[in-house]
Parts: structure tokens; sequence; C-alpha cells
């Protein structure tokens, strides 16, 4: 009985260890396949850190942008008994399902040069095509919904007893809001904001429609692999990952241990 | 003076009540679960809106709404009005002394400083909620509460889940804080011991309506309604005649004959089993099956067992109240005649 347990319990180890593997694969090939000489070469290259520049710093905007605009979206989505509020809240769950080439395609015909809200972009002298503002918003609409519903369901966990508490003890709404509903829902907004960054760093599909220029590390993955080959490619993955990857494991790590 | 009388209509719920507690008093709302005793607490508190009433409180307005009358509703954060509910509900994030002194109307530091003495919070104040046991937070929550400038106060089953020696340790320091305030005090609970303990009158509710309102003594020995006595504690009724019943409470049983104290009944003793702080009897009485604990097996060693029901209610066969059956003593003819 023992033995045929003890079977079982290595049976089930060994086939989480393949399935581990399997769904790893790309990232262990990844770091199999590159050599550190390959990473140096790349990078030395003239202007090879600019994409990187350009990846993080529109990417940190972003962020900063949905961390202002997004949290209060998210806290609406999850404490408004508003009917209406459930029309936003699948605005946002559309933005989630949308393929990014076609969120580009559709910023192309709401902030493109001749549009009217393109226009009034011009006026103050922002292009939504083939800039760096550009980039930003591609950015933003990729990354927003991961961090809005991220923040929706943060906010929809507390405890409404406690909240109730904290308007007894004579908290505004607003009061409440910034002394104890946001520093509750602080972790899962932690984890949110890794998701989104990462969505950011990596954003792709709208990108290439409305902000092919200045190049990003993704833009930069794609005409390396287009113009000079896989290998000479590789490095920038490696670079694009190195970058995405520390935020949303410390928040990991520590929205885990904020839990307890 | 907190008057109210409202309606909330939910879809699978109505709660209409009216009640008015006078300042220094205290009320016990008890019902069983569900029967709408937190949604009362929420409607004066403000965290809920009522379909239709209002809420007054020293005379002012607090909540006013209905069909024909232009809705007022003073928010939750400016009713002055505290809540210690079922769970003590501390701020994770923030320690002991951070959430005494959470909000505002915050008292002068040094009446903080004795209240937090007086419930011995004094090598807490740096802990955070989470390292705290469920007496200790119960008592943060209460000193939270009371360390303001409160006019109304609000207790939901505020001990719940503590153990029966903690509760009334609680209960007795929670009697002697509130002492002085003079506010009026509203209770909530499902276990009448404690409503019984603390408050001086009742509201017994059921299904959201009020069923019985009064002082808690009258309530408890004169119970207007057969309905109302199955909620106070009352488990059977037995028939005295046709047109009699007398309602049987188990803590109104006592192991002897006491003509002059109540209603004398033979018994016949169909279990017994020690239970450690006493002895658990199923005793037949008449043509009803009690179960009652006394303090020892002296019923046991009787030839005839009696018991006598200490002036227990009689009702109508309509289930209306009608008097005490203060005694009762043995005629010359050797029948009962009552006092």
């Amino acid at each position: 009985m023992a033995y045929r347990r003890s079977l079982s319990v290595w049976a089930s180890l060994a086939g989480t260890i393949v399935i581990w593997l399997v769904l790893v694969g790309p990232l262990i090939t990844l770091v199999a396949k590159i050599q550190p000489s390959q990473i140096i070469s790349a990078l030395r290259a003239p202007g090879a850190f600019a994409p990187l520049g350009v990846s993080v710093g529109s990417a940190i905007i972003a962020l900063g942008f949905l961390v202002v605009a997004g949290t209060p979206l998210g806290y609406v989505l999850a404490r408004s008994s508003w009917r209406g509020v459930r029309l936003l809240e699948a605005g946002m769950l559309l933005l989630l399902l949308m393929p990014p080439l076609v969120i580009g395609l559709l910023l192309v015909f709401m902030l493109g040069p001749l549009t009217p809200l393109g226009q009034a972009l011009g006026s103050i002298h922002l292009s939504a095509t083939n800039t760096f503002f550009a980039l930003v918003v591609a950015e933003v609409y990729e990354a927003a919904p991961y961090y809005v519903l991220g923040a929706q369901s943060a906010f929809v966990g507390l405890d409404q007893g406690m909240l109730d508490q904290a308007s007894l003890l004579g908290d505004t709404p607003r009061q409440r809001f910034f002394r104890l509903s946001l520093p509750l829902a602080r972790p899962q907004l932690t984890s949110s904001l890794a998701i989104a960054w990462a969505r950011a760093i990596g954003a792709f599909g709208a990108v290439i429609i409305i902000a092919y220029h200045p190049y990003g590390l993704p833009m930069q993955v794609w005409t390396t692999l287009n113009e000079v080959g896989l290998a000479r490619a590789l490095p920038y993955a490696l670079v694009l990952l190195v970058v995405s990857l520390p935020l949303p494991l410390f928040a990991y790590t520590w929205s885990r241990r904020a839990r307890g | 003076m907190l008057e109210a009388e409202f309606l909330v209509r939910r879809p699978a719920s109505r709660v209409a009540l009216s009640l008015s507690v006078e300042p220094g008093r205290r009320l016990g709302i008890f019902g069983p679960s569900g029967a709408g005793k937190t949604t009362a607490l929420e409607v004066l508190a403000g965290l809920v809106v009522p379909t239709s009433g209002s809420v007054r409180l020293e005379d002012v307005l607090l909540t006013d709404v209905g069909p024909h009358v232009p809705a007022t509703f003073v928010p939750p954060n400016e009713r002055c009005i505290g809540l210690i509910a079922q769970r003590p509900q501390l701020f994770p994030h923030l320690n002991v002394r951070r959430n005494v002194l959470y909000g505002k109307g915050v008292l002068p530091m040094e009446q903080v400083n004795t209240l937090i003495e007086r419930l011995e919070l004094g090598s807490l104040l740096d802990e955070r909620p989470s390292r705290l046991s469920g007496g200790q937070a119960q008592r943060v929550a209460i000193a939270r509460t009371l360390a303001r400038v409160n006019k109304a106060l609000l207790l939901d089953e505020p001990f719940q889940g503590l153990d029966e020696r903690l509760r009334r340790e609680l209960l007795d320091l929670l009697d002697e804080l509130l002492a002085p305030l003079m506010i009026p005090v509203v209770m909530v609970a499902h276990e009448l011991e404690l409503v019984a303990l603390f408050a001086d009158d009742l509201v017994v509710i059921a299904d959201g309506q009020a069923v019985g309102v009064g002082s808690v003594q009258t309530l408890l020995r004169e119970p207007p309604t057969i309905s109302v006595a199955s909620y106070v504690g009352y488990t059977n009724f037995f028939a005295l005649d046709r047109a009699t019943l007398i309602g049987v409470r188990p803590d109104r049983i006592v192991p002897e004959a006491l003509p002059r104290a109540g209603y004398v009944a033979p018994v016949s003793i169909r279990a017994m089993r020690d239970v450690g702080t006493g002895v658990r009897f199923r005793l037949q009485l008449h043509d009803q099956e009690v179960t009652v604990t006394f303090p020892d097996d002296r019923l046991a060693t009787q030839a005839d067992p009696q018991v006598t029901l200490l002036d227990p209610p009689v009702f109508t066969s309509d289930g209306v109240f009608v008097r005490r059956w203060i005694g009762s003593v043995i005629g010359r003819d050797g029948g009962r005649q009552e006092r």
C-alpha cells in the first residue's frame, strides 16, 4: 500500500516537472542559446541602449498615468452602486479581449492626424503617430485593462464592515479612500501594476501600427530579426526580459509577504 | 433621545420598526438570525438608507425619506454615532495606538489614556491587530469607539465568538464605561441572556417587525403572546384546561414543590445525565417533554418527583397573556386553588 502511494507521489511529481519544463521551454531555450559574447557585442553596437531607454521611459510614463487615472476608475468599478458601472466594466473587458493589433488600428482612427482628436493634439504640438507620445499611448491602451481590472478586484475584496467603521469614526469618502482603501488594497494593486508593467514594456501589436518609431525594445527585436537574423535579435530579447521581469517578481514576493 | 420609525424593503426581506431610546437608557433588540436586527442598526448609523421613515437624534433629523418627504440624509461620518460590531474590524495596517486615535472627534489625550488604562491596552499600543487575541482585539474596538464624542452608541452582537467568561468580563467593563456617558445605547443580540444582563428595555423582532416591546423584566416574565414567549426562552406550553395554557421556561423551574412560589407539577424522569456543571434531566411534565439542568440529582431521589414552575405566565387558548401564576395552595378538599 505504502509502495503504491510512494509510486503515485513520484509519478505526480514527474508529471508536474514535465509540464513545467514544457511551459517554460522558450525561456530555457533563450538562456541556453545565447552566448555572453553575443550580448556584449549587441549592446556595444552604436545606439544599442536607445531602445532600452525608450522602452523604460515610455513604460514608466504609461504606468504613472495608469496609477493616477486607473486606480480611481478601478475603485468606482468595484464600489459604485450606480447601474451604469457595469457598462464601464464591459468596456474594460472588451479592451482586454481585443487583439493589440486591432487596438492599434482603432487608435489610428481615433487619434490619427486627420481626426478631430488628432487635430486637437496637434494644436498642443502632440502627435499620436510615430512619436514617443504615440508609444506611450499604445502602451497605456495595451496595459490599462490589466491594471484597472486588477485594481477593481483589489477594491472589491475590501471588508465592507471595516469601511463602514471608518465612516462612523468620521472619515469622509475621500479620507476613507486614502487612509483605508488604498493602503489595504496596496498588495494587490502592486501585483496589478507589475502585470501592467510587463504588458506595457512588451507592447507590440498596437505599437507597430501607431508608434513604429522611435524604436522600443520589442520593435528593436522585430526589426533586428527581420533585417539581420535570429541570432542578433536574441540579445535584445534577453534585455527585454531582464528589464520587464524584476518589478513583477518583486511585486509578487512583496504582495505574498504582505498577505501573510 | 434617539427616535426612529422606518421601513426597509428589499427583494427578499422587509424590516419595519419603530423605536425610541432616552439618554442613559439601553434598548436591546432581540430576535432570531435574519429577523432584521442588524438592518435596524445600519439604518440608525446611516449605513443603509431606508425605503421610508425617519431617524432623529437629540431633535436633529438624521434621516427622513418617503414618497412625499424631501429626502434628508446625514452621512454616517457626520452622525457622531459609535458602533461596536460583531468582529472588532480593526484596521490591519495600523498599530493599536493609531487604531484607537483614528478619525475625528477624538477625546483629549488625557481621557483617551484613562480609557486605554481601564481597558488594559497600555502594553499593546505598538502591536499590529494581527498579533492580538480575540478578547484583546475587541477591547481595542471598544476603546476606538469610546475614545471619541458619541451622541449614541450601537452594539451589534459585540462579543460574538468570545468565550463565556470573557464575554461577561467585557460586558461588565462596557457597563461601567457607559454609565457616566448618559447617551442612548442600542444593543442587538440573539442571545437572550446577554440582552437581559445589559438592556433596560427590549424590542423582540421576528420577520422584520416588532412582536413585543417593553422592559426586559416585563417581557421575560409577562410576554404579551405565546409567540413572543417562544422567542424569550419559553420552550413548552401545556394546557391547564381547555381555555388556559401555561408557559415553561427551563431556567424558571426548581426541583422541589414550592406551592407558594408558583405552579407545582408532578413529573416523571425520562432521562438524566451529569454534564459537569449540573445534572440534565429530560422530564415528562403533563403532556410535554422538557429538558432542564439542575445543580444536583436531588429530583431523582424523590419518590414522587415534583417541580415548581416559578410564577409562570398564563395564556388564553388564543395565545394571549392573561396573568402570572403567583402561587397555589392545596385547598381543604385536597384540590389546588390559585392564590
